[in-house]
């Protein structure tokens, strides 16, 4: 059955192009009736698409528009009645790639083919060159667009005419330019950034801004300028606190950045920086996201209707791009706030041609607290830093390079000195990324981007103990790092057709866990090893049938290897956009993904970094998941609205769980600690340890569905959205609960996120975000007894058992909260300051972050615990 | 500066003071359930005095106030029958060892037989089945090596390799084998070592590595000897063991840094057929063999 849903994909993707040539003659041959008395021939054609779904191409400049005609034809092919139409018009007509491209007969040429031709080109910021990745380009006469790619790089190819061409994005004062598309060409374009406030500008974006037209759904995008305006936890902008502020998208907890995307876990959400893989998004144990949002330009969230260039987790696919750097002028940016500050630079290396950016962000509690306590009395700290760093030089028309990177490190430290003896303590984690890019225009419809990519994380805990006579140190580690590489080429083949494909080359290696001791006497070391390959190719094509119909058709084939394991698989991807009116479309997709690598995660409330990367093995398969979604969009243009209802069923297979009572810091701390010295070190070289986690985790199933709701304002005075997720998750697994379905601790029924950004002047912003979700499934136990164990090892152990009833049946409460952010900008010479104050929790609502059992005299309680009440907050920017 | 200090503090202050906790009006609760555990294998030909023993006690609410103790029932009717024979028999208070005691020689254990317990008190009635799987048969047991590790506190730990297995096991059988260390000199002392639980397992011999540590006598003077526990385990019993050490260990430890857990198995039922009280009524079969 899997097969031929497979094959039947493969066919309708291979013989799309056939099955058009045969539209054009059914389309031709269909007979319709027409009656139109002194219309004007533009209105007879816009009749004529929207009534029988025809496609007509011209230059405005070309055709008598405005002349009116008189029309009536009963049962009559379209052939026919188009030659009646233009017979007295001059006006000649034929099909290229489905579109009827209408042009006017000249005398000198009894017969005339249009051609087609390209434009190309980057779309920039104006002042600071910047590409601006997602911008669109637009010909309302041809009713066609494309989206520039993530180096904001554009090709759309038309029948040759001349045209009134539409550059826009989100933020940016339109550029309208007309354009003699008479032979392929290159432009550049730059985009002014707008005042938001001036709505009467972006108006005009409107007709290129529709969700309606894009095949892609189920897509998160985030305007970088929204983001800042956001209020977040101690004026600290976060852009995954924004990002779960979407439907769809839920909070794993208060004080976690990580986030479950339609029943998923968040090791299934990819997060991509700069074509780099970032494996342990957070910190401060997931306060804070490990992203200085004052470095980035671009934030786009998929969590279904995957095209096929995407892969390699279930649910998610978050795409993160750093600025470039200014290439005209330097400009900065310093910020402080409670707990850190940060400062991004940015300028031209040589002018007009490249270009850096530098980032950087540092908490500092740590420092502020060491002058109040002595090495005698102990000191100890936590902070975390991030570096973001970008050089990118424009070497000619047709190449570019980036070089880019990221380094985050948090670190938790103690010191203790007494007499003669030192202790001292560390814990640290970290991740680092670093990626050369090169760009090369082929021509005018094609676009290539060769990547080289390394990216890392690990973890580690260390102590050490001196005397004047003896010494220790022993610590624990874990570790993931890939180094790859990566093709894309983006080619536009006609105006019907945008080509992707692509390749990905990863070694992975992983080492979950190693240790090392070293005493007075001698040392040991250990750790456990896995080399991984992971190769994926896609291909995949944007194809308009019609304005009304368009469809994204493409397939995915990936493959690893660990050891002598070999898993190969082909990932089928189908979209389709079905207009059903001028601002009304309908939306459907299909995507299989395979995920190979796991995150073993310890339960609680926290996501730690002791979370251990895996790959799959021959006992520990790939994860799986099959998502068909289907939408509807609407564009209520006059109000700057979109509106988007969706609903999803991901059937997900071979997830993964630590069995009842298993654990990393279990197994780690327990089990093994006490196991030190050369068996420990022969046990793991010969393979024993490795089993200590193969056989601690066991694989299930899982469905998620629900609905989710979208009114979003992207543009004006007043912006924001309003989103609600209705949805369901259930997992099953042999080996838990006795084999009983169970919902997961992800599964919210309601969640509903409104967000409101007012800019009543330039100098004031205000904005508010309100959030309601339901509590999540948790295990409490109801009832305690004793057990009486038969003879035999269980006998040692506590004969305390306790009831849980049935798996994860217990719901903790609702968690709603208000935030309230007011930001006071002045002008200061050539840049700007910013005082932002802010409100966390407004109306102080004990929000539920953990349950716990207390006794106290005669009577046993359950308490909930609340992290954050209401928190004032002051944050100092000053822009230069 | 000082200010500055003084500023940052208080703000900080006031953000750890922020954090609370409230009270949850309505926990999950359940009322005092019968728990009855009750083990059940043939009887041994060296030992005529085997017993069959029955213990019964009430759960208690896991919140609330006078959520009361883990009390024993003296005073419940248990019965039990062999269900292909019809026989049945009522086992009895003994006050001595506070649980329910029946001698084999008057109600015969047999491999192959089905069992069920009925017990009834407090105004609850719950009862469960088994059956007695086959022992296992030609098990071996060796002693490949022992290895002293680091010394830790007042006792050695030893590293035991076995290597056990059987001829006789099944493919849709559930076995379970623990290697004991009987110490007879100069205190007599039982040590258990990890047990291993094995479900339609298609191997019938493996290699196992096993720790045990062991009480610091001083190895001169120690006498002990290895045995090799060879259990056939009906579902039951196999479901019971597997599930029970996680949900018993975990017990004490911080609800915020639990793993996750899940219930232990039991098959009381009341007579609607629904799972309604606690515990297992289990049947086995077990081997020892022994090496010196």
């Amino acid at each position: 059955m899997i097969l031929s849903k497979k094959s039947l994909l493969v066919l309708v993707a291979l013989f799309l192009p056939i099955l058009s040539i045969h539209a054009q003659e059914n389309t031709l041959n269909d007979k319709i009736g027409v009656n139109y008395n002194q219309v004007k021939l533009v209105d007879v054609l816009h009749d004529l698409e929207n009534k029988y779904g025809l496609e007509f191409a011209y230059a405005v400049d070309q055709l008598p528009l405005d002349k009116k005609v008189t029309l009536f034809a009963k049962d009559k092919k379209v052939a026919d009645v188009l030659n009646l139409l233009f017979e007295d018009l001059g006006v000649t007509y034929h099909f290229v790639d489905n579109k009827i491209v209408l042009k006017q007969k000249r005398q000198s040429r009894s017969k005339e083919y249009p051609s087609m031709v390209s434009l190309s080109g980057f779309i920039k910021e104006k002042g600071s060159l910047e590409n601006l990745p997602g911008a669109s380009v637009y010909i309302p006469a041809l009713r066609q667009g494309v989206i520039a790619n993530n180096y904001g790089f554009y090709s759309i190819t038309v029948p040759a005419g001349d045209y009134e061409l539409e550059f826009s994005f989100v933020g940016f004062i339109k550029s309208v330019q007309k354009l003699s598309l008479h032979k392929s060409q290159k432009l550049d374009v730059d985009l002014e950034a707008s005042n938001v406030l001036q709505e009467a500008v972006v108006v005009g974006n409107k007709e290129s801004q529709k969700i309606t037209e894009a095949t892609q759904m189920s897509t998160v995008s985030v305007p970088i300028g929204q983001l800042q305006n956001v209020p977040t936890l101690l004026g600290e902008k976060d852009v995954f606190r924004v990002v779960q502020l979407f439907p769809g998208v839920q909070k794993a907890t208060e004080v976690s950045s990580g986030f479950y995307v339609r029943g998923g876990t968040p090791d299934q959400n990819l997060v991509i920086l700069d074509d780099a893989v970032v494996y342990n998004a957070s910190h401060l144990f997931g306060f804070f996201s490990p992203f200085n949002s004052d470095a980035l330009k671009s934030i786009e969230l998929i969590k279904g209707g995957f095209p096929a260039r995407f892969g390699e987790r279930l649910s998610s696919v978050t795409v993160l791009n750093m600025k470039d750097g200014n290439k005209e002028a330097l400009r900065g940016e310093a910020g402080i706030g409670l707990l850190s500050s940060r400062v991004v630079l940015e300028g031209p290396i040589q002018k007009g041609k490249s270009s850096f950016l530098l980032a950087g962000r540092r908490t500092y509690l740590d420092a502020l607290m060491r002058p109040f306590r002595s090495i005698e009395e102990g000191i100890g700290g936590a902070y975390f830093y991030d570096l973001n760093a970008k050089y990118n030089v424009h070497i000619n028309e047709s190449n570019r390079f980036y070089l880019s990177g990221y380094f985050g490190r948090d670190k938790f430290y103690g010191a203790h000195e007494k007499n003669d003896s030192k202790s001292d303590a560390n814990f640290s984690w970290g991740n680092a990324t670093l990626t050369a890019r090169w760009n090369h225009v082929f021509g005018e419809r094609a676009f290539g981007n060769t990547s080289f990519i390394y990216s890392s994380y690990d973890f580690g805990a260390k102590g050490s103990y001196k005397t004047s006579e003896s010494s220790m140190s022993s610590g624990i580690y874990s570790s993931i790092k890939d180094i790859g590489g990566k093709i894309d080429i983006d080619y536009s083949l006609n105006s019907n057709h945008f080509i992707r494909t692509g390749i990905r080359v990863v070694s992975h290696q992983f080492k979950p866990s190693g240790s090392f001791l070293k005493l007075n006497t001698g040392s040991t070391s250990a750790e456990e090893k896995y080399d991984s390959f992971e190769t994926n190719l896609f291909l995949e094509d944007d194809y308009k049938i019609s304005n009304q119909f368009q469809i994204n058709a493409g397939l995915r084939a990936s493959s690893f290897v660990t050891g002598a394991q070999n898993y190969m698989n082909l990932e089928p991807r189908f979209s389709v956009r079905w207009m059903l009116g001028h601002d009304l479309a309908v939306k459907a997709s299909y995507a299989r993904m395979n995920q190979y690598i796991h995150l073993l995660a310890s339960t609680g409330a926290m996501s730690l970094p002791t979370d251990v990367w895996i790959p799959s093995t021959n006992s520990v398969c790939p994860m799986r998941s099959d998502q068909f979604v289907l939408g509807v969009v609407k564009d209520l243009s006059e109000h700057n609205l979109t509106l988007s209802l969706e609903g999803y069923y991901k059937k997900m297979n071979n997830l993964l769980s630590y069995k009842d009572g298993a654990s990393f810091i279990s197994k780690s701390f327990g089990d093994h600690s006490s196991i030190i010295g050369p068996e420990f070190a022969k046990s793991l070289s010969s393979g024993d340890i490795r089993s200590f986690w193969e056989s601690g985790v066991t694989a299930g199933q899982g469905a998620s569905y629900g609905v989710e709701l979208l009114i979003q304002r992207k543009i004006g005075k007043f912006s924001g959205w309003l989103g609600y997720t209705l949805s369901w998750t259930k997992y099953q697994f042999d080996e838990l609960s006795f084999g009983k379905a169970f919902y997961p601790k992800q599964d919210r029924r309601h969640d509903i996120s409104l967000v409101g950004i007012y800019m009543p002047s330039p100098k004031i912003r205000f904005s508010a975000t309100w959030v309601l979700s339901s509590g999540a499934p948790m295990d409490v136990a109801r009832a305690e007894y004793v057990v009486q164990a038969p003879p035999g090892p269980l006998a040692t152990v506590s004969q305390k058992a306790i009831d849980y009833g049935e798996k994860s049946s217990f719901r903790g409460d609702s968690y709603h909260r208000l935030d309230f952010a007011a930001q006071f900008i002045k002008k200061k010479g050539r840049g700007e300051r910013i005082w932002e104050l802010g409100v966390y929790n407004v109306y102080n609502n004990v929000n539920p972050l953990v349950y716990y059992k207390e006794e106290s005299n005669d009577n046993v309680t359950l308490n909930k615990g609340s992290l954050f009440n209401i928190i004032p907050s002051i944050t100092y920017t000053r822009k230069f | 500066m000082n200010n500055l200090y003084i500023l940052y503090f208080a703000v900080l202050l006031a953000l750890s003071l922020s954090s609370c906790r409230k009270e949850i009006a309505h926990p999950p609760q359940r009322n005092s359930r019968l728990v009855v555990f009750s083990y059940i294998k043939p009887n041994d030909p060296g030992n005529p005095n085997d017993l069959i023993t029955v213990s019964v006690s009430l759960s208690r609410s896991a919140f609330g106030r006078d959520i009361g103790s883990f009390q024993r029932i003296e005073d419940a009717d248990v019965w039990i029958l062999n269900t292909s024979s019809g026989v049945s028999r009522k086992i009895l208070w003994n006050e001595t060892t506070k649980q329910y005691e029946l001698n084999q020689h008057e109600f015969s254990i047999q491999a192959g037989q089905t069992y069920k317990l009925k017990v009834s008190a407090h105004g609850q009635s719950i009862s469960a089945q088994t059956s007695i799987p086959e022992a296992v048969k030609n098990p071996t047991f060796k002693l490949l090596g022992i290895q002293k590790r680091v010394k830790e506190h007042d006792s050695d730990q030893y590293r035991y390799q076995f290597n056990v297995g059987s001829n006789g096991l099944t493919k849709m059988g559930y076995y379970q084998f623990y290697p004991k260390l009987i110490v007879t000199s100069p205190h007599l002392n039982v040590v258990y070592g990890k047990d291993y639980l094995l479900a339609n397992d298609h191997t019938n011999h493996k290699s196992i590595f096993n720790e045990i540590l062991t009480l610091n006598y001083g190895t001169n003077k120690m006498e002990f000897r290895h045995v090799g526990v060879f259990v056939s385990c009906s579902l039951e019993y196999y479901l019971f063991q597997r599930s029970a050490p996680v949900n018993l260990e975990s017990a004490h430890v911080p609800d915020f840094i639990r793993p996750q857990v899940g219930n232990i198995y039991s098959n009381m039922k009341s007579e609607s057929g629904e799972l309604d009280g606690y515990g297992i009524f289990a049947g086995y079969n077990e081997v020892t063999v022994a090496h010196h």
